[in-house]
């Protein structure tokens, strides 16, 4: 089983093959109503959502850090794009603004990490209180229509042309730069980073400006998927987690990292969901099955030692 | 003595193969009781996997084991330790954040329990009985152990181990991690065992040291015992020979009397004061020059190597680099300025377990490696990394083999590797030869050499005084963070006098 695991082949092939099986499994579980034309399309809107998040956040990831604030990012810069469209009807000053809004709530998690030498993960769930807090706030019960200002963008092929280009830069500066390599260096090893030169602190902010820029567009995607803005935070902080770990890549950063692999795994997740959904499954039973697979995922991908024991585990 | 020379534990026809690397092939070891073993070989001989096997840290491909006349087939190393078999290992086995105390009664906190409640006293109690018996002193079991020192933490698991009382005891190569003070510690409690009848299993590379402690010599090579010499039978020059398979010359250090500019001066540490051990050092590091740091392990040399790298803060005074005018304030300037350093702390500062031989190495040539613009050239970095590999004869499947992988000498190839690519010109190597066999001993000695006859300059800072009368040229020996004397290659080093200056 050991050796099966951890087959390169395998282990490349795995995030693909389940894809796959999800796919097979619902549609024939559903008698072929997945694969309508109206559910594929559900999958691709929110799909390309996930994916272009996940590949930011692994910028973030692969440094070792975590950071589960983006649902409550992408709530918070709706609701203030939406705001600002209700007083300008402006729908390009609404996208600046929502972009903008959320690439700089996500870089500021950063920041409080680095200023209060908090660990990112406090940071960031510290943060995420406070963002829906101040949406709450600032919408309460309410939602805001932007229908009328996103409809025809969405018919639009733009969204994909500009993941693809994104996922195009990510792609070249993780894994043809310094950059990728600087970041896993940081995430495997900080202290021997540092003697090779790697400001760690550095380069942690520049997976974050990556990270943010991905998540500043994924907030403006999110306005155009849905027309409608509420104060409710989605659940994309482990949708992402858990992209990441179906893609096939750790979240504990390191070596091993790489920013594609939450592509495939956003699109996974985003099946799962939805083929349970159609099943009838309610959404309680949903958030639990995907807990359960995290787990799995993360347990069979974890190392578990079969030889002499490293220092690293235990200092 | 009681019950000497009983045989207590015997190994027939072991194998152990990871993948398609033979770890083992076929060993048969026969350890008796009141005897100190020593196990000795190169590194990757396979010394530490017939002892991790023994001591149930892991299992062996094929072959068996008789322990007290038994079938013995430990499960865990804790199934072993309760049947008396007891093994510190090369790497820390201490957790940093919890007291010393409760590292010497790891999982075994019910004793002390008192209404559901640990007795925090009658633990501390115990575990300083614990560390009166084997002299450990000055160290408070309520200390968390991150305070300690590479060579308390090790002395406190030697603490923790003979608290079982074993009937075996291996101590794989923890020597390399102590200083004098320590290894006397260690020496005294190993002989206590073999009066009492234990037997003692030592794995360790310094050959005097295995020369003097042992009764009997198991020479391993490529996983094969290839003999076991009698006390009387040990003579330096044939114990190396079967070790390595060839001849090995006595004396590899330097011979000549290469002086240095000593008006060229490149480094300079003035007055520097830091948060540990350093207090207004000063010192200056010539061009081609090899400086040697000596003296005991808590004289504060190792914080001297972090304050020279800039990896730790230097609150009042400098560290300078001479010719480029420059103050080191980070690890990431010096490096950026052409220093270079090795860490006494292999595993966990000088390379990243996880990650491949490639990405270790390529790790100090981003910069040189690049193609296009800013984008690194695969191919390249691939000349980087393979003239490092076949240079210094790493063994291994591949540049993609992960370095956690691989042995101790090989490790440390691979970080000598990436300091020898990216063309250090100062470079400071803490405990340089640590845990290597003395065929790789050898070669980077001659590497050393090398590097200052092409102008480089070095700090080596050593615990291992021949080594430092070997290869310096001029010798800085530290007591309580200041230097203590200070001696030249042209004068001749007396060993005496030097020994003087450290204690």
């Amino acid at each position: 089983m050991k050796k099966v695991l951890s087959n390169r082949w395998l282990q490349m092939a795995f995030p693909l093959l389940l894809l796959i099986l999800c796919v097979i499994i619902f549609s024939a579980l559903t008698g072929g109503r997945f694969l309508s034309q109206s559910n594929i399309s559900a999958i691709y809107e929110q799909g390309l959502i996930v994916a272009i998040s996940a590949v930011g956040i692994a910028f973030i990831y692969t440094t070792g850090n975590i950071d589960m604030s983006v649902g409550s990012i992408i709530m918070l810069a709706g609701i203030m794009g939406g705001r600002t469209w209700e007083t300008t009807d402006s729908t390009a000053l609404m996208f600046l603004v929502t972009f903008a809004a959320g690439a700089v709530m996500l870089y500021l998690n950063n920041v409080l990490s680095a200023v209060l030498g908090l660990r990112t993960v406090m940071a960031a769930i510290l943060m995420m209180n406070i963002y829906n807090a101040v949406g709450a706030e600032l919408l309460g019960a309410e939602s805001i229509s932007i229908y009328r200002a996103v409809r025809d963008i969405g018919k639009s092929n733009a969204r994909l042309y500009i993941a693809l280009l994104l996922f195009i830069v990510c792609l070249v500066a993780f894994h043809l730069t310094r950059l990728g390599r600087e970041l896993r260096f940081t995430g495997g090893n900080e202290r021997c980073a540092a003697t090779v030169g790697i400001n760690n602190k550095k380069i942690i902010a520049v997976g974050y400006l990556f990270a943010a820029a991905a998540v500043g567009i994924a907030c403006v995607f999110t306005l155009i998927r849905n027309g409608n803005i509420s104060s409710v935070a989605s659940s994309m902080g482990s949708d992402l987690m858990l992209a990441t770990v179906l893609g096939g890549m750790s979240i504990f950063g390191g070596h091993k990292s790489n920013c594609y692999s939450g592509v495939i795994g956003a699109f996974t997740v985003v099946i799962l969901s939805n083929g349970l959904l159609m099943l009838g499954v309610s959404n309680t039973l949903i958030q639990g099955v995907r807990g359960v697979l995290f787990l799995v995922i993360v347990y069979l991908s974890s190392e578990h030692p079969d030889t002499l024991p490293s220092r690293n585990q235990f200092s | 003595m009681s019950d000497s020379h009983q045989v207590i534990l015997e190994v027939h026809d072991m194998c152990k193969n990871f993948g398609e690397t033979v770890a083992l092939n076929h060993v048969d070891l026969a350890l008796e009781t009141g005897e100190i073993r020593g196990l000795i070989g190169e590194n990757g001989s396979g010394k530490s996997t017939v002892s991790s096997i023994i001591s149930g840290m892991q299992p062996a491909t094929s072959g068996t084991m008789t322990y007290k006349g038994k079938p013995w087939k430990p499960a865990t190393v804790l199934d072993g330790l309760e049947n008396g078999i007891g093994m510190i290992v090369q790497e820390a086995g201490t957790l940093g954040n919890i007291t010393v105390a409760e590292n010497l009664f790891l999982g075994d906190y019910k004793r002390f329990k008192r209404f559901g409640m640990i007795d925090r006293k009658a633990m501390n109690r115990e575990a300083q009985k614990a560390m009166d018996r084997i002299g450990l002193q000055d160290i408070h079991p309520s200390w968390p152990v991150r305070r300690l020192d590479m060579q308390s933490r090790k002395l406190l698991e030697l603490a923790r181990i003979m608290n079982h009382d074993p009937e075996i005891l291996i101590i794989d190569e923890t020597t390399t991690a102590l200083g004098q003070s320590g290894r006397e510690i260690l020496y005294s409690v190993m002989h206590r065992a073999a009066e009492e009848g234990k037997t003692v299993m030592i794995i360790s590379h310094d050959l005097d040291e295995m020369m003097e402690h042992c009764d009997t010599l198991t020479v391993l090579r490529d996983g094969v015992i290839i003999d076991n010499l009698k006390r009387e039978q040990f003579e330096p020059g044939l114990i190396k020979k079967l070790m390595v398979g060839r001849e090995i010359q006595d004396n590899y250090y330097r011979t000549d009397q290469d002086g240095y500019d000593e008006k060229d001066v490149v480094l300079k540490a003035d007055t520097i004061t830091t948060m540990k051990d350093l207090l207004c050092f000063s010192l200056e590091l010539h061009r081609g020059e090899i400086l040697g740091i000596g003296g005991l392990s808590d004289c504060g040399m190792h914080t001297l190597g972090h304050a020279l790298f800039g990896l730790e803060k230097v609150l009042d005074g400098e560290v300078k680099l001479v010719d480029k005018g420059i103050t080191v304030k980070s690890s990431e300037q010096a490096f950026s300025c052409g220093m270079g350093y090795i860490s006494k702390d292999r595993d966990n500062e000088s390379l990243e377990q996880n990650a491949s031989i490639r990405a270790n190495i390529a790790s100090t040539g981003y910069k040189v490696n690049r193609g296009i613009g800013c984008l690194i050239s695969g191919r390249k970095e691939d000349n980087y990394v393979k003239k490092q590999i076949r240079d210094l004869s790493i063994k291994c499947r591949d540049q993609h083999q992960l370095v956690k992988e691989l042995s101790g000498g090989n490790k440390q190839k691979v970080v000598f590797g990436k300091w020898i690519a990216y063309d250090a010109d100062i470079l400071i190597m803490d405990c340089p030869t640590r845990g290597v066999d003395i065929g790789v001993k050898s070669a980077m000695y001659q590497l050393i050499y090398q590097m200052k006859k092409a102008g480089k300059s070095i700090v080596m800072i050593s615990e291992e005084m021949p080594e430092l009368m070997g290869m310096s040229d001029r010798l800085l020996i530290m007591k309580d963070g200041e230097v203590n004397g200070e001696f030249f290659r042209r004068d001749g080093f007396h060993e005496h006098e030097i020994i003087e200056c450290m204690i």
